[in-house]
């Protein structure tokens, strides 16, 4: 066991710090860091794309972007752990990445598993240098923890397919230029088995993106209709009714790459806590408070010292197993559990964000994150069922849907 | 940063492992509760035979050494197989302690007794004193004094012979060695709380003890003991989380409710769920620990700290959560899992109180973070 970089690691480490104190968005700096908790302190989504997609060009162009990528599909080859440690000198800006996460982080491994030789070449080069987005069109709104029932159709038409029907909770649907869904290719089988994972671009005939406004009154995520949209069979991946198998790889990264990356607020608590209100007096100085703050700070230790145990096994040759679902989790938890907190410590000054409060606005996004969080990327109760099954070998629920898909049951029409 | 056992220390463990299971916790109840024996003494004894009890003990003095890790692999095969013996106590804390001071005649006298089982240490904290002793002056000549006072009930105190302790503040602090008289027991075994670990009292007047420093030099090492005792004790709590899982896992696999085995029950697998979690946390934060005593000691206080607030609460959280998917046969004194739920509770307040871990770790964060800040 050690703690510290190999030479060759703190050499890496002094090659991306000099690049990022030289070529990272200095002046937007302030802008960057507030962006955690998905603020938007931008006044248009535009301005914050852009600036993310020029510092991902910068990164692109100086060798730093999508470092564990193999170089011909526009990274660098290298490995997990060179990779944590570019992120964490890139800290103050990563969440210029926003952007790209599920382009770069959940579609991109997909595809090189999946798709053929000529489109990877053709579509990963432009994802790694953020110039193409992609989004995931996965949930529907009768498919959200239960993914395998999603119910779009794809018929068979010549050269292709015609998909119809909904998508909901699509982050960025509105600035991807292409997108993956999973839709419904055999409703006779048992439902996994049905299912066809397809690439296509965001502006064919038929799509339509509508935005849906979260609880905080912004809109991140998206409705998707599929209206007779043509499909071609070349941009089937993975095979016809071989969908299901695709989804997994994809679901594996995301939860992965949400786990390790999401901020869990404790800095911003114990900021807050340090602060001294109208009184003089700070709230960090009340035992009650410290006892909180000392649980916090250990399950972020927790998250963050399991991330490098992973990264200790991916190293030693392991490929990362289930358990990397604790992390979103327990992260998700606190996070809620801490913006309840913070906004407790505010008081009344957390009934409105005034100008220039940068606590209340902080602790107002956290409080919608929390939430929101707990359910993106698999629901609290979803993250169990994994732990449960996948890790403690405990057996799957009884279910009513084994057969073929057609005959599952569904809600009663309303009366 | 690497963060995993080596496979040499993993083998190790798995020896140790094959000599804790020629007993159990059941055994060890005998033991103490028939027999009236302090500890698990047989085992006591194959470990001495077998070496293990020099596992932190030079080998100049009789030992083995096996280094930090091992020290912490073993107490949480200790926390897995729970036997009646102080083994974390006197071979990872108390040995560990003595063998950080600059004392070498105490070490030449009470180590070697350590390593071959005549002797059992403990560690004792202000929290285990019921009113600071007494002491008398120093004797320059043999570093000795003479020291008044009482403790309150000790865990492992019915089998303990010496100890450790530092007593007073700032230059007036001195580390002592103090050999124990014979304690005083609390009658009836179910009147304890932890029934492997029976507690005991011990009074003193005017008894001898050795002084092994004085002032800032006590307090300094006083605070590494703590660090490195605190870490040994999350490792043990950590196993025994693990332990306590795995029983509720087994147990939920062949009973079986309403047609079906109760682990296929989506409430009793969230309830496994969570305490998998709390072990993930704990096991991070211990082995980070383990990596920053060997490697690092400047964030060994923060690492300690941590892991032992996050393995408290995870052996708590599993002993009571394992009792509760046993059900009605939970509750038995004929099952283990009360032996669990009761060590996870006196191992939360063993070498200071979940309280006081967690301010000692804010108190870190807060000096961390104002030097952080005169820095930049």
């Amino acid at each position: 066991m050690n703690l510290h970089d190999t030479p060759e690691q703190a050499a890496f480490r002094e090659r991306a710090r000099d690049f990022i104190r030289e070529h990272a968005p200095w002046d937007q700096v302030q802008q960057a860091r507030r962006l955690r908790f998905a603020g938007k302190p931008f006044a248009d989504e535009a301005d914050w794309i852009a600036l993310s997609r020029r510092w991902q060009q910068i990164k692109h162009a100086h060798g730093w972007a999508c470092l564990v990528w193999p170089r011909e599909c526009g990274g660098q080859g290298l490995s997990p752990i060179e990779n944590v440690i570019f992120q964490q000198e890139e800290q103050d800006f990563v969440e210029l990445n926003g952007p790209f996460m599920i382009s770069q982080g959940f579609i991109a491994p997909t595809l090189m598993s999946f798709a053929s030789e000529a489109q990877q070449r053709e579509f990963l080069p432009a994802i790694a240098r953020g110039d193409t987005v992609w989004c995931q069109m996965f949930s529907e709104p009768g498919a959200g923890s239960d993914l395998a029932g999603v119910r779009t159709r794809a018929e068979r038409v010549a050269g292709g397919w015609t998909l119809k029907g909904q998508k909901v909770w699509t982050s960025g649907a509105h600035y991807a230029a292409w997108g993956m869904a999973l839709v419904r290719t055999d409703a006779d089988v048992v439902k996994h088995k049905g299912l066809t994972m397809v690439f296509m671009k965001m502006d064919s005939p038929g799509i339509t993106v509508r935005p849906i406004e979260e609880l905080s009154g912004h809109a991140h995520f998206n409705e998707v209709f599929l209206d007779e949209v043509f499909v071609p069979d070349a941009q089937v991946l993975g095979g016809v009714n071989q969908g299901w198998s695709v989804a997994l790889t994809t679901l594996m990264n995301e939860r992965m790459t949400i786990g390790a990356s999401t901020p869990m607020g404790i800095e911003e608590i114990f900021e807050l806590a340090m602060q001294p209100d109208a009184d003089g007096r700070r709230p960090i100085d009340s035992e009650s408070v410290r006892m909180k703050l000392a649980e916090w700070h250990t399950k972020d230790c927790g998250i963050r010292y399991g991330v490098q145990r992973m990264l200790t096994a991916i190293a030693a040759g392991a490929s990362p197993g289930p358990e990397a679902s604790v992390g979103k989790l327990v992260g998700a938890n606190a996070t809620q559990e801490i913006a309840a907190f913070g906004l407790d410590l505010l008081g009344n000054r957390a009934l409105a964000q005034a100008d220039g409060d940068d606590a209340a606005y902080c602790f107002h996004w956290m409080f919608h994150f929390g939430a929101l969080h707990r359910v993106e990327g698999g629901t609290d109760e979803i993250m169990r069922n994994v732990l449960a099954e996948r890790v403690l070998g405990l057996p799957a629920e009884h279910r009513a849907d084994k057969g073929p898909f057609r005959d599952v049951p569904t809600a009663p029409p309303a009366a | 940063m690497n963060l995993a056992f080596s496979e040499e220390e993993l083998a190790i463990r798995d020896e140790f492992r094959r000599v804790l299971t020629s007993s159990s916790a059941r055994a060890g109840l005998v033991a103490i509760q028939a027999q009236q024996l302090s500890c698990d003494l047989p085992l006591w004894q194959r470990l001495a035979q077998t070496g293990w009890l020099g596992a932190g003990v030079a080998e100049e003095h009789g030992g083995s050494a096996l280094g930090n890790a091992v020290l912490c692999l073993a107490a949480e095969e200790i926390g897995r197989q729970s036997p009646a013996i102080p083994y974390v106590a006197s071979v990872c804390g108390f040995a560990v302690a003595l063998a950080l001071a600059d004392a070498p005649r105490a070490q030449a006298q009470w180590l070697p007794r350590i390593a071959d089982g005549s002797v059992l240490g403990l560690v004792l904290m202000a929290q285990d004193w019921s009113a600071p002793p007494l002491l008398s002056g120093i004797d320059s000549a043999d570093d000795s004094c003479t020291l008044s006072g009482a403790t309150r009930l000790l865990r492992d105190g019915a089998s303990a012979s010496v100890a450790l302790t530092l007593i007073g503040e700032a230059e007036r602090a001195a580390l002592l060695l103090l050999p124990l008289p014979a304690g005083e027991r609390i009658g009836a075994i179910d009147k304890t709380l932890d029934l492997l670990h029976p507690p005991a009292a011990f009074r003193f007047d005017a008894a001898p003890a050795e002084v092994l420093a004085t002032g800032d030099a006590a307090i300094r090492l006083w605070e590494r003991v703590l660090d490195r005792y605190a870490l040994f004790t999350a490792f043990e709590q950590l196993g025994g989380a693990q332990a306590a899982l795995e029983m509720a896992r087994d147990y939920s696999l062949t009973r079986y409710a309403f047609g079906r085995a109760i682990g296929s029950f989506q409430a009793l697998k969230h309830s496994m769920a969570d305490m998998l979690a709390a072990i993930e946390l704990a096991r991070s934060n211990c082995y980070f620990g383990a990596a920053a005593l060997d490697d690092d000691e400047a964030q060994l206080p923060e690492a300690a700290a941590v892991a032992r607030i996050a393995a408290t609460d995870a052996f708590r959280l599993c002993a009571k959560q394992n009792m509760q998917i046993h059900g009605g046969i939970g509750v038995t004194w004929e099952s283990d899992a009360h032996l669990a739920y009761r060590r996870a509770q006196s191992l939360a307040t063993a070498l200071g109180t979940p309280g006081f871990w967690k301010e000692r770790l804010v108190r870190l964060l807060i000096a961390h973070r104002g030097s952080a800040a005169r820095a930049a």
